[in-house]
């Protein structure tokens, strides 16, 4: 469960998560059909909390493409709100104090692939971005069960155009992005996306900091995923 | 003049000559000591505002600037007239331009490299029909590290005058195969193997979509190339997996992969005995 210290050995997905205390020293042991994938000695308190799906197998990059299973449809000048699933893993963090650091990645999903968000050249200071790739599906009405393997995510999208536009994909950005967690379940959410279409090509994506759901502790970021300090947006260039 | 009181000039001529021999020595070895502590925080300071290969040069020029500056003041110092430098350094000056001018064209272009940014420490490319990874870019060369381990190094001209591909800029790399599949194989069986594996692999890309398609009908197989785009982080890695990956599953399939052969046919029947 989110949140909680690892004690008794954990089903996780396809894996089984197994923590020995020996002294103050901790063994940390991940099973796949009982031959073990990852194995760490460490010091400290484990937690198994939410993680953007960016780490496995590697990291490479921090964009995240969903494609919609539905295509949107938005009328000129107006809103669409919808719930979506963003795919996750689950990251072993190993607590010491204040400092934190991921020792291993609990990857959940059969398939990770990659895709080219944009041209593979550059023009100019402009250049297309290599982004982790899931196809995801949207709802209008907030779902009553979400897998463990994903979490809930709030989509609002703003047509500023005086057509209809089509929203078939949604490049998010694991920076200003966030996951929340509720402690001591497999539950977990984002907070709300704002996608403003600004042109027939060009969207702005908008995150607000508070999650979706209340109650729900956000996840210590690593490193290469920090929060911005101003910007909490990020931008759609090569269509939507 | 006695003998005595040329003895004392020689002696007090001596110890001045060695007083200022002192002095020299002094003022030198001080100023070396302050030039490399400026160096090493001018280093310091570069380094965390600006890419490793300008804080490594604009502090070494600095370095060798101040060293000139304190001989110049050694030499004053110790009563030696440096104004004739000022005469004697044009010439130099001209004198050195000259000699150095392929040295100089390096320089500048060694500082283009470095203000455009055109390649970088770390990043991998090729000069010259030499590949591998750029481990310093100073202001006359630029070394890389060949993939079989040999630093060579390049002078920074031939990267602005020659073609320079650096593959680290590329957002995605495309790298391809070629594959053969025997005659009697079904093709498109073979089409969905191969595409089987790449829509598994995680590093090919979604978009842009794998390409495969006969590209030969070879003299003993039919030739199928499948071209895929990749991070290029991972490119290398990608290759040798894919094309071991492919290769297996066509031989699991019992796909023949073919090799070069004749066949040899006779007008009448052979007796072998």
């Amino acid at each position: 469960m989110f949140g909680r210290e690892i004690a008794p050995p954990i089903i996780v997905g396809m894996y089984r998560v197994n923590v020995d205390v020996l002294g103050d020293n901790v063994l940390y042991r991940r099973y796949r059909n009982e031959v073990i994938e990852k194995e760490v000695i460490t010091k400290g308190v484990l937690k198994l909390l939410p993680m953007y799906p960016i780490y496995y197998p590697r990291f490479i990059t921090r964009h995240i493409l969903c494609e919609f299973f539905r295509p949107i449809y938005v009328p000129p000048m107006d809103n669409l709100s919808l719930y979506f699933y963003l795919p996750i893993d689950v990251a072993v963090y190993s607590y010491s104090g204040s400092s934190f650091v991921i020792i291993d990645i609990v990857p959940l999903h059969k398939l990770y692939k990659y895709t080219l968000y944009g041209p593979p050249s550059r023009y100019g200071d402009m250049s297309g971005l290599i982004a982790r790739y899931c196809k995801t599906d949207v709802f209008l009405e907030k779902p009553r069960e979400t897998d463990l393997g994903f979490c809930l995510s709030y989509l609002e999208v703003r047509n500023k155009l005086d057509r209809f536009a089509i929203l078939s994909k949604l490049l998010l950005d694991s920076s200003p992005l966030s996951i929340f967690y509720e402690y001591g379940s497999w539950r977990c959410c984002t907070q709300r996306v704002i996608v403003t279409i600004s042109s027939s090509s060009t969207a702005i994506v908008e995150y607000e900091k508070e999650p979706i759901e209340s109650g729900y502790r956000a996840i210590d970021e690593p490193e290469e995923v920090k929060s911005p300090l101003i910007s909490f947006r990020s931008d759609m260039l090569w269509g939507y | 003049m006695s003998l005595e009181d040329v003895a004392k000039n020689i002696s007090l001529l001596n110890s001045e000559v060695v007083y200022r021999v002192i002095v020299f020595v002094s003022i030198v070895v001080v100023g070396v000591v302050i030039s490399i502590i400026i160096r090493r925080t001018f280093l310091k300071f570069l380094s965390a505002r600006t890419s490793k290969a300008i804080a490594s040069n604009v502090s070494r020029a600095i370095y060798y600037v101040l060293l000139f500056t304190v001989v110049v003041v050694a030499l004053g110092i110790t009563g030696i007239d440096v104004t004739g430098f000022a005469l004697a350094g044009g010439f130099a000056g001209i004198v050195i331009g000259v000699a150095l001018q392929p040295l100089l064209s390096n320089l500048f272009a060694g500082l283009y490299l470095m203000i455009e940014k055109t390649i970088n420490v770390g990043e991998i490319v090729e000069v010259a029909n030499n590949a591998g990874e750029v481990t310093e870019v100073s202001p006359i060369f630029t070394r890389i590290r060949t993939f079989d381990g040999i630093i060579i190094s390049v002078a920074n001209t031939q990267i602005i005058s020659g073609v320079t591909k650096n593959f680290s800029k590329a957002v995605a790399r495309r790298i391809e195969f070629k594959l053969s599949i025997s005659y009697k194989d079904d093709a498109e069986k073979a089409y969905r193997i191969i595409k089987n594996v790449l829509d598994e692999h995680p590093y090919v890309l979604v978009n842009p979509a794998p390409d495969i398609f006969v590209s030969n009908l070879d003299q003993s197989g039919i030739e199928i190339t499948v071209r895929v785009w990749t991070p290029p982080q991972v490119a290398y890695d990608t290759m040798k997996d894919l094309l071991w990956r492919m290769k297996k599953a066509l031989s699991d399939a019992g796909i023949e992969i073919p090799f070069p052969q004749i066949d040899v046919w006779f007008r009448n029947t052979l007796n072998i005995e």
